[in-house]
């Protein structure tokens, strides 16, 4: 299993990664933050309407990637409400709760010092329930990792930050 | 390999990137401070004079408080706030003084009201005499 390491202080932050090194969480916020994100279901759903709650989903967004690259490898992951929620079975979700659209990214714990984050998704409304697919993917993707761990088969490959 | 450097190195001009920090720091060591004299978020609001909905959005970081604001809602359960400004690529700790030991501050890891007892391993089990 390919991971790319976001950040690492006290506490490391990994991505799932394909073979290629692109993490679907890291591209998620930040093509959300970028505005980005709305322009694909919009796409998907063929409607062309501009989203009035865009510009807060995008600075949730921004605050998400900055509360997993910078708070958390200082400070350790909120496991609490408002800022994580429990899903389970050892999975948790980081959120925000802008008007509208709500960004979410699923995480467990990977080790000492370590969490990994597995998917990132939204949700249209507080009422409606987080995406069974996007939490069922976390779910294999955290029994694969503890099964390569076992196995010796993690490859971490960093992300670089610019000075 | 994929590189995101450049697109991260982008976002990190966004203040709204950069304010996360204080306000997410504010929001867990509120929180903190609220389990360890055991106080409710209701109570909180009542001594604030100010709705539950607001502290709940306080305490999930979305707030953009003023220092002001941060202040009065510290006073309102007997608390200061210290802020610090260093480079954005220090690590940075904090540490606090009880009794003559320095006990090092960590968030998050802990639900439910904080009792005196735990005060040690709640606050990251690291206690040293103070020289």
């Amino acid at each position: 299993m390919l991971l790319r390491r976001l950040a690492r202080g006290r506490w490391q932050v990994l991505l799932v990664a394909t073979d290629t090194g692109k993490s679907q969480v890291l591209d998620f916020l930040l093509d959300g933050a970028a505005g980005r994100g709305e322009q694909i279901d919009i796409e998907a759903a063929g409607d062309v309407e501009v989203d009035e709650d865009a510009t807060t989903y995008e600075a949730a967004c921004t605050e998400l990637l900055a509360l997993i690259r910078e708070h958390v490898p200082a400070n350790g992951p909120p496991r609490s409400m408002p800022l994580s929620k429990p899903l389970g079975g050892g999975l948790y979700e980081f959120r925000k709760q802008p008007k509208g659209k709500k960004p979410r990214v699923a995480w467990f714990d990977g080790g000492p010092q370590t969490i990994v984050c597995t998917r990132g998704f939204s949700k249209r409304s507080k009422a409606e329930t987080d995406p069974r697919d996007a939490i069922n993917d976390s779910r294999k993707l955290m029994k694969q990792y503890k099964e390569d761990q076992k196995k010796g088969l993690i490859k971490i490959v960093d992300i670089p930050r610019r000075r | 390999m994929e590189d995101y450097a450049d697109r991260l190195s982008a976002i990190e001009t966004a203040p709204t990137y950069w304010l996360t920090i204080p306000l997410t720091e504010f929001s867990e060591s509120l929180d903190r401070w609220l389990r360890l004299r055991s106080i409710s978020r209701a109570d909180l609001a009542k001594l604030a004079g100010t709705s539950r909905a607001h502290i709940t959005q306080v305490l999930r970081g979305d707030a953009n408080l003023s220092a002001m604001a941060m202040t009065k809602l510290a006073m309102a359960v007997g608390a200061v706030v210290h802020i610090h400004v260093t480079g954005k690529d220090v690590p940075l700790r904090w540490h606090e003084m009880h009794d003559g030991l320095l006990n090092t501050v960590t968030y998050g890891e802990r639900k439910g009201p904080l009792r005196a007892g735990r005060l040690r391993e709640a606050t990251g089990g690291a206690q040293h005499a103070f020289q």
